[in-house]
């Protein structure tokens, strides 16, 4: 499966529609124009393709794979010092600069973001609070186990508890701010449970729950999977001044681990319904976006329009209409019920 | 144009969304700075795990509507840019079609605009066999905004809860500045306090959004006119000097919405003088006629 801050899954053939979408801007003229020089620079490339490899035809694009930093060539090593990705071995490959001025060598680090799981939340009301279950198992054709899931989430949730089958719970602090509740100063942390194996062994239905007084809301989630040898700040602190830099763009959760959405305990009770609702609306527009609700569902399609006009009505409103429209997944079953504790 | 405007109406491309993207429901990582050029490399790779040489690829970057607390649109609206660069790339097809070198890798640069909020870069490679397409969500704005209120000393105005409506919410949106000035300027108002032991509460207004950046308070009018040829002007300033998170208004005396919601307002210069005690840019702290602007950051520090 895919890699970094992206994950893709193969669609059918390229289309035309596609390569209209591509053309909207264009003009009659400048498209038959792109049209005939696409077709003959597909001409040139299947050319060089051909020439190299037969094999190379068969190609077909599975996964896309993004780096902040170049991406590493195996058959062109750089040799000037600089920190790179390799997307084969999932590593940054840092040219450290030698004092005698040879060529630089690579140093390799494994970037954890290569695991890839489903997680499936439920929210349940339990007397004077809410439990959110969260089921992880690691998908078949993750190149990494899961080692590390985890959750920001307001750091001022004080009353929150948790459990897991046998997966470790820490919790770590953060300068990030709180944009989810009127605390002053607030902060979020990350709540994260651990794998305590070592194994190579795949995750499989590991039920991570949290208790809590606080309304759900989406949330960020981070999955980092298990590697032998990671990447650290104090290991970025040992690299020169402009290869830290570059090296540390993957200690950032989006790009040293793999980003999901989830719903969580995000909101204080007494929380403005307008902060609930543009979290609503971003996280439903984020799951659409990446196809966990579909484009053309008549729930999120009327959902996303109730919240809008909630957000931007001239007179304030006292909260959000919810859908009328049935959800029909259970993904669109759990963010109903989900709403129905914030706005009841 | 219109490729731009199809991601923000998040209209159904068929097939084109079979992917799966990555989520951020709060837009914390990645986080680039307003006007800011973010390099990127990407690579196809096939089903054995190999590179593609030579790869096709498109792409495009859309926003999501009514984050960072721009609650309002309009066909002006913004967002960052992607443009393809040689670094890596084969060949620039265009500033966003591209073909990889013979190594699969392309390269592409994220130009940010002066607007915080949440964005989607939405990728597609192409070989003869097919294609696979993904998106980066990422965000636009600062990350050492927090929240700044204490009700004991501070009204909140300049909200829909208070009648005003700017495009941007309810008071709860319009009050993020980075800590020290958050303190800085509650040292000032507590002086200020002190000396008037009349009143006990100051109405304070717009700080900054969440996420910071362009903060357009005339996104829905109520600018003067003049000095401002068109009062509704969203996007743009007037404001700059609330894009990072330095600056508050605080009510002078006659506010009105402030007396509405139980503060008193303020003798303007005599709380310019306060912030100024307390770290405030004396340049660029100044009476903007029914408010005390305090400044306690350098404006050409950020781009505005």
């Amino acid at each position: 499966m895919s890699q970094l801050a992206v994950e893709a899954a193969v669609t059918s053939s390229t289309t035309d529609e596609q390569f209209v979408d591509v053309l909207h801007q264009s003009s009659l003229l400048q498209r038959g124009l792109t049209i005939l020089y696409r077709t003959t620079q597909w001409l040139t490339m299947l050319l060089v393709a051909a020439a190299g490899s037969v094999s190379a035809l068969a190609q077909q694009p599975a996964r896309l794979v993004m780096s902040p930093v170049p991406i590493w060539n195996d058959t062109a090593p750089p040799t000037e010092p600089g920190a790179f990705f390799d997307p084969g071995q999932n590593q940054l490959v840092i040219m450290v600069p030698k004092p005698d001025e040879t060529n630089a060598v690579p140093v390799r680090y494994d970037i954890p973001n290569a695991a890839r799981a489903s997680v499936d939340v439920t929210v349940q009301s339990l007397p004077g609070k809410l439990r959110f279950t969260y089921t992880l198992t690691d998908e078949p054709l993750a190149r990494q186990p899961s080692k590390r899931f985890r959750l920001l989430l307001p750091s001022h949730d004080a009353g929150l508890t948790s459990s897991s089958n046998g997966w470790q719970f820490e919790t770590e602090a953060t300068a990030l701010p709180d944009r989810s509740a009127t605390v002053r100063g607030g902060t979020m942390r990350f709540i994260s449970w651990r794998n305590p194996g070592t194994t190579d062994a795949k995750a499989s239905r590991v039920i991570l729950t949290i208790d809590s007084t606080y309304l759900p809301g989406f949330a960020d989630t981070f999955l980092e999977g298990q590697v032998k040898n990671p990447l650290t700040a104090d290991i970025v602190a040992t690299l020169p001044g402009a290869i830290a830099q570059a090296a540390r763009q993957f200690l950032e959760p989006a790009f040293g681990s793999t980003p999901q959405t989830v719903l969580a305990p995000m909101f204080p009770p007494d929380v403005s319904k307008s902060v609930i609702a543009a979290n609503y609306h971003f996280g439903i527009s984020v799951l659409q976006r990446g196809g966990r609700i579909r484009q053309d569902s008549a729930y999120a399609r009327q959902l996303l329009d109730n919240l809008q006009a909630f957000l931007t009505a001239i007179t304030p409103l006292a909260a959000p209409t919810l859908p009328t429209t049935a959800p029909t997944t259970a993904l669109e079953q759990t963010i109903q019920q989900a709403l129905s504790f914030c706005f009841k | 144009m219109l490729q731009r405007i199809l991601p923000i109406m998040l209209r159904s491309l068929g097939a084109f969304f079979a992917s799966v993207a990555t989520l951020a429901a709060q837009s914390y990582s990645p986080m680039y700075n307003p006007q800011s050029t973010n390099a990127q490399s990407w690579v196809c790779i096939d089903q054995y795990g190999q590179r593609i040489p030579y790869a096709y690829f498109y792409f495009y970057t859309g926003t999501y509507l009514n984050t960072n607390a721009h609650f309002h649109d309009d066909p002006s609206h913004p967002w960052s840019s992607a443009t393809c660069t040689t670094t890596s790339s084969y060949q620039c097809l265009s500033a966003t079609d591209v073909y990889a070198g013979p190594d699969g890798v392309f390269s592409l640069q994220i130009n940010t605009t002066l607007i915080g909020q949440a964005e989607v870069l939405v990728i597609t490679c192409s070989s003869g066999g097919g294609s696979v397409s993904g998106a980066l969500n990422y965000a636009v704005g600062y990350n050492d905004l927090v929240y700044n209120d204490d009700p004991n000393v501070y009204v909140k105005i300049g909200g829909t809860d208070t009648g005003a409506n700017t495009g941007h919410g309810s008071t709860a949106y319009n009050r993020y500045m980075q800590n020290t000035p958050s303190w800085q300027i509650w040292y000032a108002t507590l002086d200020y306090l002190a000396a008037h032991p009349e009143i006990s509460k100051v109405c304070l207004n717009d700080q900054a959004l969440q996420y910071g950046g362009k903060f357009d308070s005339c996104a829905l009018g109520g600018c003067p006119n003049p000095p401002y040829p068109n009062p509704v002007r969203p996007w743009i300033s007037p404001h700059e000097s609330h894009d990072r998170g330095t600056a508050a208004d605080v009510a002078g005396i006659g506010s009105g919405q402030c007396a509405n919601y139980g503060g008193s307002g303020v003798n303007v210069a005599e709380f310019i003088d306060r912030c100024v005690d307390h770290g405030a840019v004396r340049a660029n702290s100044i009476s903007e006629g029914n408010h005390a602007h305090c400044q306690f950051g350098d404006i050409n520090a950020w781009p505005h």
